[in-house]
């Protein structure tokens, strides 16, 4: 099914500040990623918004609190209106989290890290399986950053994440720069992860840098790509014929030439491997 | 422990500053007042507190964050006392839904109105100026169609460096639920 996915190419997390300079350079962005959360509920204008992009790019929705991993189940009311959304957008896959960002009835407000337990496992398929009765578009799985490292885990990080794809028949969406920052968070090696992963499941990538802030290396989305996730990018788009690159800068944005000389670079490394045009 | 009252706890430990103190004081008892076996309990006390404290302050800095950009002038009226602010309201306050950012912003205007009320917090129109910014996020919902408000100080015309009592009233509206919001401010 994943293989059959169309190629979109090299683009943007889109952020509203940057609307204007992402029209006045079109040819450069290949599609967008939007977060799902600020079109549900959305005002008029909002709405108008999301056709403009929409008319002009082909669109992902990226989702960020449907808490996939809640024992407790989903939240009906949340998934009802994406499942509305990703209808009006028939995209052709969607994204989301592996994480939990509720429970007993506190909304985090971040992402959180599961435990590594077939218990875990087990819940994701659960409510993925709900998730499917409502959405027939591709689901794709992020892999999150953490400052909290649980007990209890029963597999390592990757032969999780390997086991929810599989078991759930997910595709990937492989954040490099996640990947990276946990790495050197917790000091692991990133190649020997890379390899646990299965390769044919990774759809997309996400990739950005953060900030060093009391020795702990924050995913911030805040600084320009640093050489290490460069790397990862070329290791894995050596490998795996990803269907699509997005550029997830929130802080600190910096003049868009240099976002989209960032994409430039990211479109070079992929057509270095012949995977598009 | 099922994987549901594992995530209750982190849920609490990530949001709930109290509990974080009392839970790293003593992780055994705490959790055997949560009804956690020995096992389970002594799992749980593996956590670093260090590592859940940084999450859970990122959590509020996030927050924060957020809640500045949705009340900008309040926020340089209030220079470090807005962090303060914040900070205590945070502990009691967690916002829930699609748009939780908006309504925290609103949960915590209210908060700076009963500390400025109640401790006399400078400058002395920032009860206005809160309310003011309040009133925006309120009329920017579409349902919203006229909002008036009164106010001491000619917030929203004058400069926040020059603010001197005049009687203001301020009026939002929009025509349809489609069109774009209106605003009117005028000082008598």
């Amino acid at each position: 099914m994943l293989s059959h996915l169309p190629t979109l190419g090299v683009g943007l997390g889109f952020r509203e500040p940057f609307k204007s300079d992402l029209f006045l350079n079109r040819q450069q962005v290949d599609f967008l990623e939007i977060v799902a959360e600020h079109y549900l509920d959305a005002s008029w204008q909002k709405q108008q918004e999301l056709e403009l992009l929409a008319a002009h790019f082909p669109i992902i929705p990226h989702a960020i609190n449907l808490s996939l991993g809640s024992a407790e189940g989903l939240d009906t009311d949340y998934l009802r209106k994406l499942a509305a959304l990703i209808k009006q957008l028939n995209p052709p896959w969607w994204s989301e989290h592996i994480c939990f960002t509720k429970a007993g009835g506190v909304d985090i407000g971040h992402l959180s890290p599961l435990p590594y337990t077939q218990e875990a496992v087990e819940v994701l398929c659960r409510n993925i399986a709900e998730v499917r009765r409502w959405i027939d578009v591709p689901l794709i799985l992020e892999n999150i950053t953490y400052m909290v490292k649980l007990p209890g885990a029963e597999m390592t990080e990757a032969q999780f994440l390997a086991e929810v794809v599989e078991r759930s028949d997910c595709g990937l969406l492989l954040d490099i720069t996640n990947l990276h920052t946990n790495a050197v968070n917790y000091a692991y090696d990133v190649h020997e992860f890379l390899q646990q992963l299965p390769s044919d499941r990774i759809v997309q990538l996400h990739f950005v840098g953060g900030h060093w802030h009391d020795g702990v290396l924050i995913d911030s989305h805040s600084q320009s790509t640093p050489v290490e996730v460069w790397q990862l990018m070329e290791e894995v788009v050596a490998r795996v014929p990803v269907k699509g690159i997005i550029l997830e800068r929130d802080e600190n944005l910096p003049p868009f030439a240099e976002l989209t000389k960032e994409l430039q670079k990211a479109r070079d490394i992929s057509r270095s491997y012949g995977r598009w045009g | 422990m099922g994987l549901a009252q594992t995530q209750e706890v982190l849920a609490k430990l990530y949001t709930n500053t109290e509990f974080r103190e009392r839970f790293f004081a003593n992780p055994e008892t705490v959790a055997a007042e949560l009804g956690l076996s020995c096992d389970e309990a002594q799992k749980f006390a593996q956590l670093s507190a260090q590592e859940v404290n940084i999450f859970a302050n990122s959590l509020k800095w996030k927050r924060l964050g957020e809640v500045r950009e949705l009340l900008p002038r309040t926020a340089r009226a209030l220079g470090k006392n807005f962090t303060a602010l914040f900070w205590r309201y945070a502990q009691t306050h967690l916002p829930k839904g699609i748009k939780k950012h908006r309504e925290d912003a609103i949960a915590f205007a209210n908060f700076i109105t009963r500390v400025a009320q109640a401790e006399n917090v400078a400058p002395p129109w920032i009860d206005d100026l809160v309310r003011y910014e309040k009133t925006w996020l309120l009329a920017n919902e579409p349902s919203s169609r006229l909002n008036v408000s009164w106010f001491r100080y000619p917030i929203g015309i004058a400069s926040l460096d020059a603010m001197n009592p005049k009687p203001t009233i301020a009026i939002w509206f929009r025509l349809s639920e489609r069109s774009q919001l209106r605003h009117i401010v005028r000082s008598l």
